[in-house]
C-alpha cells in the first residue's frame, strides 16, 4: 500500500490531470492544479487505508483547489475556450469535449467522474461531499444539455 | 456512444515529460510556492511548440500568434475610463482586439504603429465634479450575535450562512433552510427549493430584517448552443419565516464574482465574457451586457458601459458588470454600469466601489516589461454608481484585502512581475511572422498610496525580492504585508504620512500567513501555513503578532494544528469566525484527511487553546463541502451545510444538540 508520491504520480497522474482539465476547462490551470495536488499529496503525509482511499483523496482534493484557483482573483483568464480546445484535443475529435466543456462546473465534474472515470453516484456524491440525489440530478440536467448540444448522441 | 466518444477525448490527455519533470520537481522542492512560480509565460510557450515538433506546425503557429499577442498585451495609450456613444462604437473596440489578437504581426508592421507604445503603467486624469457623498458607514445591527468576517465595517459580505440572532438561515444543496436558534433549542423552520440551479457552489445570500437576498451563478443556452452565463439575484420576503415569499428575480449578464450590503443597497459584481465563436456586429445579445428592467431583460446602455483606455487588449473580452439593487424595495436595479476589464478584485466602503483588474503586461521597454493593472473606481451613493475615475498601478492586486480607504486616501498592494521580452521570428509557411516571447525574470513588492482623484501620492516598492505578496490587511494609519519564499516576512508599513509611507518592520518567521486579522489593541492574527526554515511544511497554522507601532514586532503565540493540511478559511475569509473581545478563532480543517470545524481561544496568558472540534459521523473518507460557525449569546452553532447543525456551549463548547438536514 505504501509507496513513494512519484509512484502514486505516475499512477494517478494522468487520472489527476483529466479531472483537473474538465474542471478548470483549460489545460494550463489544468496543469497548474494537477502540481497543486501532488503537492498537497506529499505535503499532508496522508495515509491511506485502500487504494480506494487514496484516489478518492486525490479526486478529492482536485476538486478543493480548483475551487480555490476560482477564487484566486488575479488568475489569468484570457484564454479563451477556443485556444484551450484547441491545446487539449485536436479540432475534429473536440466535439463531445467542446460540450462538456460549455457545462457549468460541477456538471463537468459529475459527467467526468461518472462517463470517464465510470464512478457511481453513490461514490461521486461521496467524494463531492453531496447527495446522491443531487449527483443524479446534476447527471440528468447534464444529459439533458448535452443532448441539446450533441444532437442525436446516445447515452 | 457519448462515454466512447468523451472517453476518447480524455484519454489523449497524458502528462508529457515536461510537465512529470515539473510536478515531480516541485514535489521534491520543499520550497515549492503555490501557485504563480510555474505560472511563467515560457512553459506556455514550450509547450505549445511541442505540437509543432509533431509535426502539426501550421496550428502552433497560430496558436503561438495568438499566444503571443495574449501575454504581451501592449497598452493602447495611456487615456481615461471612457464610455460608449453607441453599440458600434463598442464593438468596434472589442472586435479591434479580437483582430489584433489573431492577426500576425508581419515584419513587427503593427509595432510601428505609434499608440502601441507608450511608457510603462503611468496615471492619468479624466476626473470632473469628484463629490464625495457625506455619511458615515451604518453601525452592524445591535444584539450579541457573530455576523460574517467582513473586510469594512458596516459593509456586509454575502456568504452560504447568515444570522439575525433568532435565525440561522443556510444555503444547503439546492435549499435555503431556515432554523430557529432558542440556546441549544433548533427548529427546524423551513426548507425552500431554489428555484434555480446551485451548479457552481457560487451562491451567496443576505439578510435584512425581513428580506433576505440571495444571489447565483446561472446560465442558459442560447438558441445557438452557447452558454450565456448570468447572475441571478432573487428577493424573498421572509416576514413568515415558515414561508418564504419569492418577490422578485433579478438577473444580470456575466458569472458571480462578488457582492456587498450597505444601508439595505445590494451591491453585485459579475464577469461576462465575450465569446469569439459567437461575436456579431447586429446581434447585441453576443457582446452586450443585459439586466433585468421590469419583466423583461434589456441591454445595458452604451453610455454604461466603460473601457479604461490604456487597458491591453486582452482584457477587452471581458466585462465587469456592477448592479445596485434595494434590497428592501421593489426589487428593481436602482444602477448599473459595466466596464471592460477581467479578474476584478473588488473593495468597498460605505462611499466608493474598486475594481482592481489584472491587465498583462505592459509595453515592452529595453527588453523588459512589467504586469500592471487598471484601478477603476465608482461612488456608490445610496445605490446609484458614478464613474470616478480610473488608473493603472503597477503589478497585481491579491484580493479585496490588498485595498483600502482610509481618511480620503486609497492604498493598495501589489505583486509586480517582470519578464523579459525577446522578439521571435517563425516562418508560417508563407511569410516571416514576429512574435514576443516572454520569460520571467524577477518579482518584488509594493505598496502605493492614492489621493481622492487617484494620483499616486505615496509608495514604498522594491519589498522582499523574489518573492510574492500572500496576505494583506490595512489598519488605520498601518499596513500589513506578508510575503513569501521561504519563511514569512510580515512587513509593517508606517502610512501615517501618505506621502512618505516607510517600512517601519520586517519581521521574519517561519511559514506564512494567508490571512490577517487585527484582534485588538496591538494585536494581529494570521491563519497560514507551517513552515521551517526551507520551506512550507504540513499544517494549518494560527499565530498571534504583537505589533506595537515600535517596529519590534513579534510573534507571541502559534498553533500549529495536528495533521491538519488545508482550511477554506486560506482562501476565503468569510470561512472564518472571529471575535476579538471573546477571543474567538473558529475555522473549518481538513485534518488526517477527515473535515472538521476547530474552535480556538486566544488569550494573552495561555496564547492559543484549543477550545473544541465539532464534526458530524461520516464514511470513512466522506468529506462535507463547507462549514461555518456562529454565536448567539452564549451558544455557538456550527453548520454544516449539507449535513446539519450542532449547537454547543460556547465556554465548554460541549455539544447541545444536533439537527440533521
Amino acid at each position: 500500500m505504501d509507496y513513494s508520491a512519484e509512484d502514486a504520480f505516475e499512477l494517478y497522474g494522468d487520472m489527476v490531470l483529466r479531472l483537473a482539465i474538465a474542471r478548470t476547462g483549460n489545460r494550463q490551470d489544468g496543469e497548474d492544479l494537477l502540481q497543486e495536488v501532488f503537492v498537497r499529496y506529499i505535503r499532508s503525509g496522508a495515509l491511506f487505508d485502500s487504494e480506494e482511499h487514496r484516489k478518492a483523496w486525490l479526486i478529492r482534493t482536485t476538486i478543493n483547489c480548483a475551487k480555490s484557483l476560482a477564487v484566486s482573483a488575479w488568475k489569468n483568464k484570457i484564454v479563451t475556450l477556443e485556444d484551450c480546445i484547441a491545446d487539449t484535443v485536436s479540432p475534429e475529435q473536440g466535439e463531445v469535449y467542446y460540450a462538456v466543456l460549455s457545462l457549468p462546473p460541477k456538471y463537468r465534474t459529475v459527467v467526468h467522474l461518472f462517463y470517464y472515470e465510470e464512478m457511481s453516484t453513490k461514490e461521486i456524491a461521496s467524494v463531492m461531499g453531496c447527495a446522491d440525489a443531487t449527483v443524479r440530478s446534476l447527471l440528468t440536467r447534464s444529459r439533458k444539455k448535452l443532448e441539446k448540444m450533441l444532437k442525436g448522441a446516445e447515452f | 456512444m457519448f462515454k466512447d466518444d468523451y472517453k476518447a477525448c480524455n484519454d489523449k490527455i497524458k502528462t508529457d515529460e515536461q510537465l512529470q519533470a515539473r510536478v515531480k520537481a516541485a514535489m521534491g522542492d520543499r520550497s515549492f510556492r503555490l501557485n504563480s512560480q510555474y505560472r511563467g509565460k515560457m512553459f506556455y510557450f514550450t509547450r505549445v511548440g511541442i505540437p509543432t515538433i509533431a509535426g502539426l506546425i501550421v496550428i502552433a503557429l497560430v496558436i503561438n500568434f495568438c499566444s503571443a499577442a495574449l501575454w504581451v498585451s501592449r497598452i493602447v495609450k495611456a487615456g481615461e475610463l471612457k464610455n460608449y456613444g453607441s453599440y458600434t462604437e463598442l464593438y468596434e473596440d472589442v472586435a479591434d482586439s479580437q483582430l489584433v489578437e489573431g492577426r500576425p504581426q508581419f515584419f513587427g508592421s503593427s509595432f510601428g504603429r505609434e499608440e502601441f507604445f507608450v511608457s510603462p503603467p503611468s496615471l492619468y486624469e479624466d476626473f470632473e465634479d469628484i463629490v464625495r457623498p457625506e455619511g458615515s458607514p451604518e453601525t452592524p445591527a445591535s444584539g450579541n450575535y457573530s455576523g460574517t468576517n467582513i473586510q469594512v465595517e458596516g459593509v456586509d459580505e454575502g456568504d452560504i450562512v447568515k444570522t439575525d440572532g433568532r435565525y440561522i438561515y443556510v444555503i444547503s444543496g439546492n435549499s435555503l433552510r431556515i432554523i430557529k436558534a432558542e440556546g441549544a433549542e433548533m427548529t427546524s423552520v423551513s426548507s425552500t427549493p431554489l428555484s434555480f440551479e446551485n451548479q457552481n457552489d457560487n451562491c451567496e445570500m443576505y439578510v435584512s430584517g425581513d428580506r433576505l437576498a440571495l444571489i447565483c451563478s446561472e446560465g442558459e443556452y442560447d438558441e445557438k448552443g452557447v452558454w450565456f452565463p448570468y447572475t441571478v439575484t432573487e428577493l424573498y420576503d421572509i416576514s413568515d419565516r415558515s414561508a418564504p415569499v419569492l418577490l422578485k428575480t433579478l438577473k444580470q449578464s456575466g458569472t458571480y464574482v462578488t457582492s456587498r450590503m450597505n444601508g439595505g443597497i445590494l451591491y453585485t459584481v459579475s464577469e461576462r465574457y465575450i465569446y469569439t465563436s459567437a461575436f456579431e456586429k447586429e446581434d447585441y445579445v453576443t457582446y452586450v451586457p443585459r439586466i433585468t428592467r421590469g419583466d423583461s431583460l434589456e441591454y445595458l446602455p452604451s453610455e454604461d458601459i466603460y473601457s479604461c483606455v490604456g487597458r491591453s487588449f486582452s482584457t477587452q473580452r471581458q466585462y465587469q458588470v456592477i448592479t445596485s439593487c434595494s434590497i428592501a424595495g421593489d426589487g428593481e436595479f436602482l444602477s448599473e454600469k459595466a466596464v471592460l476589464g477581467q479578474s476584478a478584485s473588488v473593495y468597498m466602503n460605505a462611499e466608493n466601489l474598486y475594481l482592481c483588474m489584472y491587465n498583462g503586461l505592459s509595453s515592452e521597454e529595453k527588453g523588459e516589461a512589467t504586469d500592471f493593472s487598471t484601478l477603476v473606481k465608482f461612488s456608490v451613493s445610496d445605490g446609484t454608481l458614478e464613474k470616478q475615475g480610473a488608473v493603472n498601478i503597477p503589478g497585481k492586486a491579491l484580493n479585496q484585502f490588498s485595498m483600502d480607504e482610509y481618511n480620503g486616501y486609497f492604498r493598495i498592494a501589489t505583486t509586480v512581475d517582470r519578464y523579459t521580452v525577446e522578439k521571435q521570428m517563425y516562418w508560417n509557411g508563407v511569410m516571416p511572422c514576429f512574435y514576443d516571447m516572454t520569460a520571467f525574470l524577477s518579482q518584488t513588492n509594493g505598496v502605493y498610496v492614492l489621493d481622492g482623484e487617484l494620483n499616486i501620492i505615496g509608495q514604498v516598492t522594491g519589498l522582499a525580492q523574489g518573492e510574492e505578496i500572500y496576505s494583506v490587511r490595512f489598519q488605520g494609519d498601518r499596513g500589513y504585508v506578508v510575503t513569501f519564499y521561504q519563511t514569512d516576512p510580515l512587513f509593517e508599513i508606517d502610512l501615517s504620512d501618505p506621502e512618505h509611507p516607510k517600512v517601519t518592520d520586517a519581521l521574519k518567521i517561519e511559514g506564512v500567513s494567508d490571512y490577517l486579522h487585527s484582534f485588538g489593541e496591538g494585536l494581529l492574527l494570521g491563519i497560514g501555513r507551517n513552515g521551517n526554515q526551507s520551506g512550507l511544511t504540513a499544517g494549518v497554522k494560527l499565530s498571534m503578532f504583537q505589533v506595537n507601532s515600535q517596529g519590534e514586532n513579534e510573534e507571541i503565540a502559534r498553533y500549529v494544528i495536528p495533521n491538519s493540511n488545508w482550511s477554506e478559511g486560506l482562501y476565503n475569509h468569510k470561512a472564518l469566525l472571529i471575535d476579538t473581545e471573546k477571543g474567538l478563532v473558529g475555522l473549518p480543517v481538513e485534518a488526517n484527511t477527515r473535515f472538521k470545524y476547530m474552535i480556538f481561544q486566544y488569550s494573552e496568558e495561555a496564547g492559543f487553546i484549543r477550545k473544541g472540534t465539532v464534526s458530524f459521523p461520516t464514511d470513512n473518507w466522506d468529506f462535507s463541502e463547507k462549514a461555518r460557525g456562529l454565536y448567539i449569546d452564549d451558544v455557538i452553532y456550527v453548520v454544516f451545510t449539507d449535513v446539519g447543525i450542532k449547537a454547543c456551549d460556547l465556554e465548554t463548547c460541549k455539544e447541545l444538540q444536533a439537527v440533521y438536514f
